[in-house]
């Protein structure tokens, strides 16, 4: 068999690439590249110089580095309404959201690109599958294809809201009523964008908990996202922390009530390689947000959730995968209510980094990596 | 057995009045000595009539019925605030509890509450009304041992001030009472005050303070009238304003006469740009 080997196209500032070439290291694999997104964005063809037979191509999406966002932007070909002008001059020290259905359309056709560019080559084998991936990054699009689906599976789905245009046509829809719901921003990751929204108009309590927040920067509003989720209940950050969510493009939810446990609400990440859950942790937070980045507990010992529950759980993540079925993996988020019902609220292409197992055995990237090697040799058996 | 819970989750076709009608239906009696009311369809539009009125109409098929949790319910289902109550007297009044909690204090009210068997009361509220306050105060409970009362803030229900707290602090109201919880409130160190001057505090074990704002004001008090603290098995002032420095005074005095001191401010967000301070329970 000739020899195996690595790419790992991802962002060289964020700590996914390390994580991942750490393991390789440690597994003794030493044949691999890596390939900034910077490199691929400023020419497609180094990937093509890169290729050999038995390559195995890993995607780590973009991190930190917001150069690799603004040249994202441009390969959009300005089809969000930013101009090419505008997106050279964006000031990114402020680490301000800069139109993120932009920014999707952009690595959308940027991943396409790749993907041409692997078809034309045999004995390739890519740990993402791209057309999915693109798909689970638009979360409305993603409740969409698991709502077609799911009379045949085990997961449910919360109830989804029409989505307004502002505010103003969000409190025309639900103000009349008690309304809770989460407001995801469509393209956005994990809790990047995420209001948790509940309002009683009766005792005229309006509030939202988000990492979500603004400042006035020469007379512009900067929309950034921070690590600390905070509860608003003052009319004009509401509406002006709403109003940019629908207006960038948002999915509304129901608000599903998170189990507790010790005082903390949670949800559950799910990961699933090769039809097969692999591993499961819950995500505990004080907070309506439980994302992991969001500086909020995680707990492996989950014996506070059921059996029946857990397997339920289980269950559901392993069929959304069959919906996925060209995926080799992804990191499904799940609400098992009271009574036990798994309700999806997120899946993630990307969800295979758990910050805290790097730098032990139990880090997942090892049996990705053993399993990728595998198939190489099956493929070349 | 012990407790038994109904809940009406999120996704539950059942509401919790007709949960417990069923329970009744296949069992005859809920031999259960604790009920715990976890949350019930539209909680905050609903007031929980129908519960009482199936319970206190059922009440002989719950013979070991000793204690109920009226509310076990969590932020992710109806926030404190919004829950909605009714008048709840009848629970205190048509069985022998011995315990009643209650979370949320939105119209609840306990109008002539009479009871030789109640022991304990605790309503956790982000705010109560005068008019609840007054119907504790004025409620007929001889044998109560333990009162805690969430009083919280204006913005969330709390309307009185210090003189509808006062009847909790006199022994004739409440002469057996062993545990006395005035917190989570927006006048705590008042109540500090008022405490120190009032004929309760002699015969309490416990004297809990704690979620409120209290600052070094009642911190002061507390140490210049030490004396009247000196029987208490235990103060708890935990989530408070107090400096550091009087933290550190207050634990010496504690500590030497051996009373149990609970003053951690673990939970305590001081905003550095307003001034105000908030009791832990305000939503």
């Amino acid at each position: 068999m000739r020899t195996m080997h690595f790419i790992i196209i991802g962002d060289l500032i964020g700590r996914r690439v390390k994580a991942f070439v750490d393991c390789l290291k440690e597994m003794d694999i030493h044949n691999y590249q890596v390939i900034s997104w910077l490199d691929v964005l400023q020419d497609i063809s180094i990937l093509e110089k890169n290729l050999k037979e038995n390559t195995i191509i890993r995607i780590e999406p973009p991190e930190k580095d917001l150069e690799i966002y603004r040249l994202i932007l441009g390969f959009s070909g300005e089809k969000g309404g930013v101009s090419s002008q505008e997106i050279e001059n964006i000031d990114f020290s402020n680490y301000q959201i800069v139109a993120p259905a932009q920014w999707y359309e952009g690595f959308t056709l940027v991943l396409e690109a790749i993907d041409k560019i692997l078809s034309q080559n045999n004995n390739i084998y890519c740990m993402n599958h791209f057309k999915e991936a693109i798909q689970m990054m638009d979360k409305s699009r993603t409740y969409e294809i698991l709502e077609k689906e799911v009379s045949k599976y085990n997961y449910k789905l919360p109830v989804r809201y029409k989505t307004p245009d502002n505010y103003e046509g969000f409190v025309d829809m639900y103000g009349h009523k008690v309304f809770k719901c989460f407001i995801k921003l469509r393209y956005g990751s994990g809790g990047t964008g995420v209001i948790a929204y509940k309002n009683n108009p009766r005792l005229g309590d309006e509030r939202i908990f988000t990492s979500l927040n603004y400042e006035i920067v020469d007379g512009n509003r900067i929309f950034y996202s921070n690590s600390k989720v905070n509860v608003y209940q003052d009319k004009t950050k509401i509406k002006e922390l709403l109003d940019w969510v629908l207006h960038n493009g948002a999915h509304i939810e129901d608000w599903i009530p998170k189990p507790a446990y010790n005082g903390y609400f949670f949800d559950t990440r799910v990961f699933v390689l090769s039809q097969k859950v692999q591993y499961v942790i819950s995500r505990l937070s004080k907070t309506p947000i439980t994302n992991l980045h969001l500086k909020n507990r995680r707990v492996e010992d989950i014996d506070f959730i059921s059996k029946d529950h857990l397997e339920n759980i289980k269950l559901a993540a392993e069929d959304v995968m069959k919906v996925y079925h060209q995926s080799w993996y992804a990191g499904i988020d799940i609400i098992s209510s009271r009574s036990g019902k798994p309700y999806v609220i997120d899946v993630n292409p990307f969800g295979d980094l758990f910050h805290h197992l790097l730098g032990t055995d139990k880090n997942i990237h090892y049996l990705e990596i053993k399993k990728a090697v595998d198939l190489i040799k099956w493929w070349n058996r | 057995m012990e407790n038994m819970r109904f809940y009406c989750g999120y996704d539950d076709e059942k509401d919790v009045a007709e949960q417990i009608m069923e329970h009744l239906d296949a069992n005859e009696n809920c031999l259960a000595e604790g009920l715990m009311i976890g949350c019930w369809r539209d909680a905050w539009e609903c007031a929980p009539s129908e519960i009482i009125d199936v319970i206190i109409q059922n009440k002989t098929k719950f013979p070991n019925l000793k204690s109920i949790y009226l509310g076990d319910m969590e932020s992710e289902d109806c926030e404190i605030s919004w829950i909605c109550h009714t008048d709840t007297a009848a629970l205190i009044n048509e069985l022998e509890l011995e315990s009643l909690t209650v979370k949320g204090a939105t119209g609840l009210r306990f109008d002539a509450a009479k009871s030789e068997n109640l022991k304990t009361l605790v309503i956790v509220s982000g705010g109560m009304s005068s008019k609840l306050l007054g119907d504790i105060a004025r409620a007929e409970l001889p044998n109560l041992e333990y009162l805690e009362l969430y009083l919280g803030v204006e913005d969330y229900g709390f309307d009185g001030n210090i003189t509808d707290v006062e009847p909790f602090m006199q022994k004739r109201n409440f002469p057996k009472l062993k545990y006395l919880g005035l917190k989570n409130s927006e006048i705590q160190d008042e109540i500090c005050e008022k405490i120190i001057d009032s004929d309760i505090i002699d015969g309490l074990d416990v004297l809990d303070l704690s979620l409120g704002t209290l600052s070094d004001k009642g911190a002061k008090l507390i140490l210049d009238h030490i004396n009247k603290f000196s029987h208490l098995k235990k103060l708890d002032l935990t989530y408070n304003y107090i400096s550091d420095e009087l933290v550190e005074k207050l634990e010496k005095a504690f500590a030497s006469l051996n009373v149990e001191l609970l003053i951690s401010r673990d939970d305590v967000y001081i905003d550095e740009d307003y001034e105000y301070r908030f009791p832990y329970i305000t939503e």
